[in-house]
């Protein structure tokens, strides 16, 4: 809202930002300092504003401004009409918004793991101090250049780069070892983690024989605190993310509940050798050879377990598609988590020869009401939008009555089918991740 | 909008899950590894019968003063939170062409 505002203030139209209360600073402060680089007035409503009827919104309008206490219509006209302060004709950057030197002074280790904190640059889990030597060791990992730019990242805070140097200063302070940097580099390619009022968190899929260099666990208790890649990898994740990426609670991310994820971000590596016969790895659905080391990366919100094993009276695909029913769907979105015996026994038992077969199916058997597709607010928020503008079948969803059934996983090929864990019991995860692009590892050694 | 006039823009196809011919560009343009096609081309697909599903990447305003018949408006602010857009990408049909066009 502040870029927008800013852009009709430098037309000269006068402009006001309204926003709730729980989000106004973040336009007044965080957004003046680091993107906007220009104060921008603001009044600012009650909250909840989704999900309230029209006379709560009516009561919004016709009570007071959050910020200023004026009659709300009162203080919007004072915002576009009152002449600026001296602090409101500011312009350029803010001191707060200059970067950070490249080195910090020394100090004992003690009191830099607090810096550390303090500037919200860690996980709150002890890091290892990226010292000079240590930022230089890790770089041996590597064949890039410590400056060669990764990603460049818009926002928030404005455009800056991701260089294999900042990677590297993440991985030592994850704990990583230099064997891991073009792992740690391509998975940087994708920094920062979903940030969402919504609670959103990441899903990290490694294939290929990267897996095996790195002494990653895709087998028993694949998706536990047990291996050191698994867990170093996620955090290297989040530390870039809250680092370079520059979310940090309450200045540029706010989601509402946060989400327990964002520590190791779902990472896992697929056990492609337990996979049964006419089933591909992921990363070879992709389109990548067998022998690519492939990272892909997805964003989402929900894991749900199967519980107990398999039972011989419901076929574990009907148990898949009745909790897939309490999945968002947005994007046509799954991604589902199985051991490699319940693989076996789609395969084997019920005739899925291959991956495709079992989210061909998946796609047209999980069935929801109307009704209920569009009470997920996000769906509602992203979709209704394109619906509107005739992109089927969202158009056709939109308009049918409440109690209509969709099939509102309506692209097989936004189900994914991972095979994960070691063959102990016939268990298996539905999420609602959506896996992005895979990213060759290779390219970064 | 007549379909002549987006002689300016560029046309990006997003070819995730479909086999489709490799249209090259003939002039240089930045990042070569993006597939790109003529309006003309675009018209071909339209009147096809099997419509791409195209998608305006520049901001409202301007997609509300005119667009390509039947396009949907996602736009790309480099400056801006990318994750609506994001959620709106992944919306999209993975099953379908993707035509993009920007400024």
């Amino acid at each position: 809202m502040g870029r927008f505002a800013k852009t009709l203030e430098l037309k000269g139209i006068p402009t006001v930002g309204a926003a709730a209360e729980t989000m106004v600073n973040y336009g007044i402060d965080y957004d003046f300092k680091y993107t906007n680089g220009m104060p921008i007035r603001y009044v600012a409503f009650p909250f909840p504003v989704a999900g309230q009827p029209p006379e709560v919104h009516k009561r919004y309008v016709e009570g007071e401004d959050r910020l200023s206490h004026k009659p709300m219509m009162t203080a919007i006209v004072d915002a576009l009409t009152k002449p600026l302060t001296e602090n409101e004709k500011f312009k350029g950057v803010p001191p707060e918004a200059q970067p950070e030197p490249r080195l910090l002074p020394p100090d004992a280790a003690d009191n830099l793991q607090q810096l550390f904190k303090e500037r919200d640059w860690t996980d709150y889990n002890p890091i290892i101090l990226p010292t000079e030597a240590r930022v230089q060791a890790m770089l041996k990992g590597t064949s890039h250049a410590p400056e060669e730019v990764v990603a460049t990242i818009n926002w928030p805070g404005g455009e800056r780069p991701l260089t294999v140097e900042k990677a590297a200063i993440a991985a030592v302070m994850a704990g990583a070892r230099p064997e891991f940097m073009p792992l740690v580099l391509a998975v940087a390619s994708r920094v920062p983690f979903g940030n969402s009022t919504s609670s959103m968190a990441n899903m990290i899929v490694v294939n290929g024989p990267i897996r095996k260099e790195l002494g990653m666990n895709s087998g028993t208790n694949a998706m536990g605190p047990h291996n050191e890649a698994n867990a170093v990898i996620g955090r290297v994740f989040t530390l870039l993310s809250k680092t370079v990426g520059n979310l940090h609670s309450g200045k540029t991310t706010f989601s509402t509940l946060g989400s327990n994820l964002q520590y190791n971000n779902l990472t896992i590596a697929e056990n492609e050798e337990l996979l049964p016969e006419g089933w591909l790895p992921l990363h070879v659905q992709m389109g990548f050879k067998p022998e690519d080391s492939v990272v892909t990366i997805g964003i989402g919100w929900t894991y749900i377990s199967s519980v107990g094993e398999v039972q011989i009276g419901y076929p574990p695909q009907n148990l898949m598609r009745d909790y897939m029913h309490a999945l968002s769907s947005s994007g046509s979105a799954a991604t589902i988590v199985m051991d490699p015996t319940v693989a076996k026994l789609l395969k084997d038992v019920h005739g899925f020869n291959k991956k495709e077969d079992l989210s061909a199916w998946l796609s047209g058997n999980v069935e929801k009401t109307v009704a209920s597709y569009w009470g997920n607010g996000v769906v509602s928020t992203v979709n209704s939008a394109m619906a509107l503008q005739g992109l089927e079948p969202l158009a056709t969803w939109l308009k049918a009555p409440p109690e209509t059934l969709i099939k509102p996983f309506s692209n097989p090929k936004g189900i994914q089918i991972l095979t994960v864990g070691g063959n102990i019991q016939t268990t298996w995860f539905v999420t609602d991740f959506r896996l992005g692009r895979g990213v060759k590892v290779d390219d970064w050694r | 909008m007549k379909i002549q006039k987006l002689i300016g823009f560029f046309l990006l196809l997003l070819l995730p899950l479909v086999n489709l011919p490799v249209l090259a560009a003939e002039e240089e343009l930045p990042h070569p590894e993006v597939l790109r096609i003529t309006p003309q081309e675009l018209k071909g697909l339209i009147d096809s019968g099997t419509p791409p599903v195209i998608v305006d990447t520049r901001d409202g305003l301007s997609y509300s003063v005119g667009h390509v018949p039947g396009a949907i408006n996602i736009y790309y602010d480099p400056a801006g939170d990318p994750m609506n857009r994001e959620m709106m990408l992944v919306a999209l049909p993975m099953d379908k062409l993707v035509v993009l066009y920007c400024p």
